[in-house]
């Protein structure tokens, strides 16, 4: 009799390498935020321009012509330079909205972590009261009163993601400080300030990495579905879902006005969460490295 | 168990008044809310007369008894626009938005589980690929891009459904829809690794060893034993139903308490979004509670409340 | 595609009331074997080949006519019973489901039978057992239940696979008595799967030595033991019989670390709200000495609160009653400078070496960091010190820069030994140095703590369950069990003639050498 075990089986990921849609992906996200980084060099108008002679123009595939490459919309603005300056709003929030919530949320979780009294005790509170409440009504909530300004929805939407990350790097402290080695130089008589900043954060780190990617779809989606309710970014400026929000009211006659944003909101997210499945697969931390 | 159910509602209760409490500070501490509500230019006469009769001039602790007093009672402050009881206003929306939302969980729930469970039991077939395909592709497309998809299709195209508006089943179909698949695809993702991980365990193998049929094993033993999870994560998708609805709602006209929030928002109406946050926020700890009480009662290692194999 | 190649050319027969052992290392095939029989693998794993029961071939069956096959002809008992158990079924349901799916007997009928069957299998009170879940259960009991489940259908083969290294001797001297009764009673062909040869010695008829996925050895088991032919063999009986270390010295040495009424309790969570907070005692009042260079066994079982005693002290816990004397000062507590200090002198190394090293640190770094930590030497010299203490421990510079992840359960506990010994400590406390090793390299172990004692003169203390190591290896054997200190002497007088009935008891169940000591009399627990 003889056995044999199939090595793929045992990690199926044995080979981190990228597959071809992981790549894709990839390259997909570096053309975006290129286009959005650049906004200012490849759009062909003033994104604000409005001529009433052209509006609802198709786009060239459609019979439009190459002055208007994906067509205008219902005020004659040209629908490419809109999506080049919403990409960078889209991207830019959700980026600035990520690292935020990223910054704040480890921020807190260490410290929960580390102090199990009142304070770590008031911080679970925090992220419990926050997961009580979908995030998106507490920030309508917020904007009512307020009012709508570009860095308080910023802020907002930095906030969204916060808790998770409190939670997470907490946990991942708990559970390192469990650990073998780290009771090992705890006992050795290592600091608790050795401990976090050489054995604790880098196992902490790819944890860390792998939630941004997988926060980054969410926030975006956050904003785009605030500006598409015409809460969030506000004209003059655009982001992608204020183009969605407002090409909706014209889907008979140019459907193309809310489906090409939709579509690029859509490319974004479905790449984002390809490569943070990957990065969460390749980073697994039970794999030995 | 006991101790658990007493624990588990307090702690509801914490919540909900620490939401409270923060809704309280919110609107009434950062900055003067008059202003926010009038404007700066507002003539005097009229600042004193709100100031008055919502209580600004008594001392903040006064205040801050008497939100909770009103809100005891029922009075949770007037509608701008019709002075109407902000409460009531709300109320009246919620069996639209229940009947969305539920028929939207349910919906996600039966799609979900079930291609969930079979892309775990046909690991790394072309069945599984589909399956967790629809699932990226559920959490991937934003729910307002996906209505809009589906009423260029079945609304302006093929002209089987309508597009906006209530009444009948068919007008719940495409919202529905809309709504429960970013779930469905959560769902089904998470059934399937949870599946996978209970497939894994000694007591499958011993269950075979037993000479059970695999239909068998997968009902009797991983089934309940991969439910637990799965249970814990309807409470989550909960809240994003919540947020998701606020979208659809705006999509498909329909008339629901996520229309009213938005309108109330633009309108900035404080005393109906600060009425519906109240309220969503009480179904939330409501609900986690009974999605906690379900987990002890299907896990017998929780019914007791404590491990005693520690240490 | 690569497949690994785990078993190979295994082949082997077994009579009805015969017992087989297949004995071999972490990654032997040994399991992997096993699991052939009735095709249990995980997906992924296939086997080949031919597996005959009373003339009938099983292997290569399809599911559903295995399905008959397995637990009525072939049954199974696994290493660890309690997650062998579905934990959200009571055992009466899973009892009943074993013996219904073979036999057609009512529901009513199928509750009675498993009844006899848990009384069959040692369990008093079996009405009480029937409505308990899983985790209710103690190790051993869960191991019961599940060979009374494996028994519900009257098989002829039963296959254990390592049942008794989850637990404590005790037990295992219990289960195993059951196995090989139940063996003769229903006159089973028993095959057991075990990394030890004391458990080899204690049930086998025949042997089969597994080694890299091979059998290298196959026979009588007398002959085993007196004439193993290969290698393999003898190395795994040399490590059972290692030669007597003969004490360097008494206890004469002056004391290094008392204790003196230590005791230590751990609240235990409150069921009901405002229930009075009950407590566990992990140690109960206990009064010990370590001398200077003097090697100490703590014995017990898990539980016994022995590895608690060991942390007190360390000084790693404050005792909640007490004291803790080193060189007749106080011991300072935690946080304080004079603790930090004492640090340097007093080191630990756990159990389980692959937890122990940081998986994302390179090996002499980890070796390096406790002198960091100190500031002891000039920074440049440090990795020539870390570098003179890997090699103290056997381990040469083609490992200094490798990841944890790449070295062996052995090298990994000379590293962790290799990072203990960096700072010339004066006591160093050993918590199960061994028992997550394999066998052989846990004599290597022994023999390299032995030696380093010697060379560097600190005082050990081996916190362990496992007699034969602390037999081996240490001056004087304190026994331990609930918390407390049942008797306390040196080795060879405590195991020539152990005085109280628990420490008797464990000698007792401590697996044997060789096959003609095995033992005709029954235990009974205290």
């Amino acid at each position: 009799m003889s056995a044999s075990v199939d090595p793929d089986q045992r990690s199926l990921l044995a080979s981190h390498r990228p597959s071809l849609l992981v790549s894709v992906a990839l390259g997909l996200l570096l053309v975006l935020s290129v286009c959005g980084l650049f906004a200012d060099l490849f759009a062909l108008h003033d994104y604000t321009d409005q001529s009433l002679r052209t509006r609802f123009q198709p786009p060239v595939w459609m019979g439009g012509d190459w002055t208007y490459p994906l067509g205008t919309d219902a005020l004659g603005r040209d629908i490419l330079s809109r999506l080049l300056y919403g990409l960078r709003i889209s991207l830019g929030v959700a980026l600035l909205g990520t690292l935020i919530g990223a910054v704040l949320g480890t921020f807190l979780g260490f410290v929960a972590a580390h102090s199990k009294g009142v304070v770590g005790g008031a911080i679970m509170a925090l992220v419990d009261a926050q997961a009580a409440l979908p995030f998106q009504i507490l920030v309508l909530g917020v904007l009512a009163l307020f009012g709508n300004a570009f860095w308080l929805f910023v802020a907002l939407v930095g906030l969204a993601g916060w808790e998770t990350y409190a939670r997470l790097v907490r946990g991942a402290v708990l559970a390192a400080q469990q650990e073998g080695y780290v009771s090992a130089l705890w006992a050795l008589g290592a600091r608790p300030w050795r401990l976090y900043a050489r054995h604790v954060l880098p196992n902490v780190a790819n944890i860390l990495i792998v939630q941004v990617t997988l926060n980054f779809p969410s926030t975006i989606l956050l904003e785009t579905a605030l500006s598409f309710l015409g809460l969030g970014i506000q004209p003059p400026l655009t982001s992608l879902g204020e183009m969605l929000g407002s090409g909706r009211n014209h889907l008979l006659l140019a459907w193309w006005i809310a489906v090409i944003p939709g579509m690029t909101i859509f490319v974004i997210t479905l790449s984002m969460s390809l490569v943070g499945d990957w990065l969460r697969d390749a980073l697994d931390p039970n794999i030995d490295p | 168990m006991g101790r658990f159910i007493v624990l588990r509602t307090l702690r509801g209760l914490l919540t909900v008044w620490g939401l409270l409490t923060l809704v309280f500070v919110v609107l009434r501490l950062s900055g003067d809310p008059l202003e926010a509500l009038l404007g700066d230019d507002a003539p005097p006469e009229m600042v004193d007369y709100y100031t008055v009769l919502y209580g600004f001039d008594q001392p903040l602790w006064r205040q801050y008894l008497q939100y909770f007093w009103g809100l005891f009672q029922g009075d949770w402050g007037q509608s701008f626009r019709d002075g109407r009881d902000a409460l009531e206003v709300v109320l009246e929306r919620v069996p639209a938005t229940l009947q969305l939302g539920f028929a939207a969980f349910v919906f996600s729930l039966l799609v979900g589980i079930p291609l969930g469970i079979v892309a775990a039991l046909y690991r790394n077939t072309a069945l599984d690929r589909f399956a967790m395909g629809f699932a990226v592709l559920g959490f991937a497309l934003p729910n307002f891009f996906i209505g809009i998809i589906l009423i260029l299709f079945f609304s302006m195209t093929v002209r089987w459904l309508p597009s906006s508006g209530t009444g009948t089943w068919a007008h719940l179909i495409l919202p529905v829809v809309t709504l429960g698949t970013a779930g469905a695809g959560s769902i089904a993702r998470f059934a399937r690794s949870s599946m996978l991980e209970v497939m894994n365990r000694p007591y499958m193998r011993t269950a075979q060893a037993k000479g059970l049929r695999r239909p068998r094993r997968i009902m009797w033993h991983a089934v309940p034993n991969a439910a637990i999870p799965i249970v814990t994560l309807l409470g989550f998708r909960l809240g994003d139903m919540i947020a998701g609805s606020v979208v659809v709602e705006a999509v498909f006209a329909w008339p629901g308490v996520g229309r009213l929030l938005v309108n109330a928002v633009t309108a900035r109406e404080l005393a109906v979004v600060q009425a519906v946050i109240v309220i969503v926020t009480i179904t939330m700890v409501t609900a986690n509670l009974l999605v906690d009480l379900a987990y002890a009662w299907l896990d017998p290692r929780q019914r007791e409340g404590r491990n005693e194999r520690k240490r | 595609m690569g497949r690994k190649q785990a078993v190979e050319d295994v082949s082997f027969e077994i009579a009805r009331g015969e017992t087989l052992c297949i004995v071999g290392e972490t990654a032997s095939g040994k399991s992997l074997t096993a699991l052939s029989i009735l095709d249990l693998h995980s997906p992924g794993v296939s086997a080949s080949g031919a597996v005959v029961l009373d003339g009938r071939t099983l292997l290569g069956l399809s599911d559903r006519t295995l399905a008959d096959v397995r637990g009525r002809d072939v049954s199974m008992v696994f290493q660890e019973a309690v997650p062998a158990l579905n934990p959200v079924q009571t055992v009466e349901a899973q009892l009943i489901e074993a013996i219904r799916s073979h036999r057609s007997l009512t529901r009513n009928e199928a509750r009675g039978e498993a009844l006899t069957l848990l009384t069959s299998v040692g369990i008093h009170e079996p009405e009480r057992r029937l409505v308990a879940y899983p985790h209710q259960l103690s190790g051993g009991m869960a191991q019961r239940v599940m060979i009374a489940m494996a028994l519900s259908a009257k098989p002829s083969l039963l296959i254990a696979d390592e049942p008794t290294t989850a637990l404590d001797v005790t037990v295992q001297a219990q289960i195993l008595n059951l196995l090989r009764d139940l063996r003769t009673q229903h006159n089973l062909a028993l095959l057991m799967i075990s990394h030890d040869m004391g458990v080899v010695a204690e049930m086998a008829d025949r042997v089969a030595v597994m080694y890299r996925g091979r059998i290298v050895e196959m026979g009588p088991v007398e002959q085993i033991f007196d004439a193993p032919a290969h290698p393999y063999t003898q190395r795994l009986l040399a490590a059972r019989q290692q030669a007597r270390r003969t004490p360097v010295r008494g206890t004469s040495g002056a004391p290094l670390i008392e204790g003196k009424g230590l005791s230590r309790r751990y609240p235990n969570p409150r069921r009901w709200l405002f229930e009075a907070r009950s407590e566990t005692v992990a140690v109960d009042c206990v009064d010990i000495t370590i001398g200077q260079s003097e090697i100490v066994g703590l014995i017990g079982e898990s539980g016994s609160g022995k590895s608690t005693i060991g942390r007190l002290l360390l000084g790693l816990e404050a005792p909640d009653a007490g004291s803790v004397t080193i060189d007749g000062q106080p011991m300072p507590r935690p946080g304080e400078p004079r603790w930090q200090a004492l640090r340097q002198r007093f080191q630990v190394i756990f159990q389980d070496p692959h937890s122990a090293l940081d998986p994302r640190c390179r090996i002499l770094e980890q070796v390096k960091e406790p002198l960091d930590i100190f500031e002891i030497g000039a920074a440049a010299d440090r990795p020539a010190r870390a570098a003179a203490a890997l090699d103290q421990v056997g381990l040469d510079a083609s490992v200094h820069r490798r990841f944890p992840g790449a070295l062996s359960g052995g090298q990994k506990q000379r590293v962790v030994i290799a990072r203990a010994l960096v700072l010339q400590p004066r006591f160093l406390v050993c918590d199960e140095p061994v028992s997550a090793l394999d066998v052989s390299v846990g004599a290597q172990i022994i023999d390299l703590l032995a030696r380093l004692q010697r060379e560097t003169d600190m005082s050990l203390l081996i916190v362990s369950h496992d007699l034969s190591l602390v037999r081996t290896l240490v001056d004087r054997v304190i026994v331990v069990k609930a918390g407390r200190i049942v008797e306390e002497g040196e080795t060879t007088a405590l195991f020539a003639a152990p005085r109280h009935p628990y420490s008797r008891l464990l000698i007792a169940s401590a697996p044997i050498t060789h096959p003609r000591d095995r033992r005709r009399e029954r235990l009974t627990a205290v």
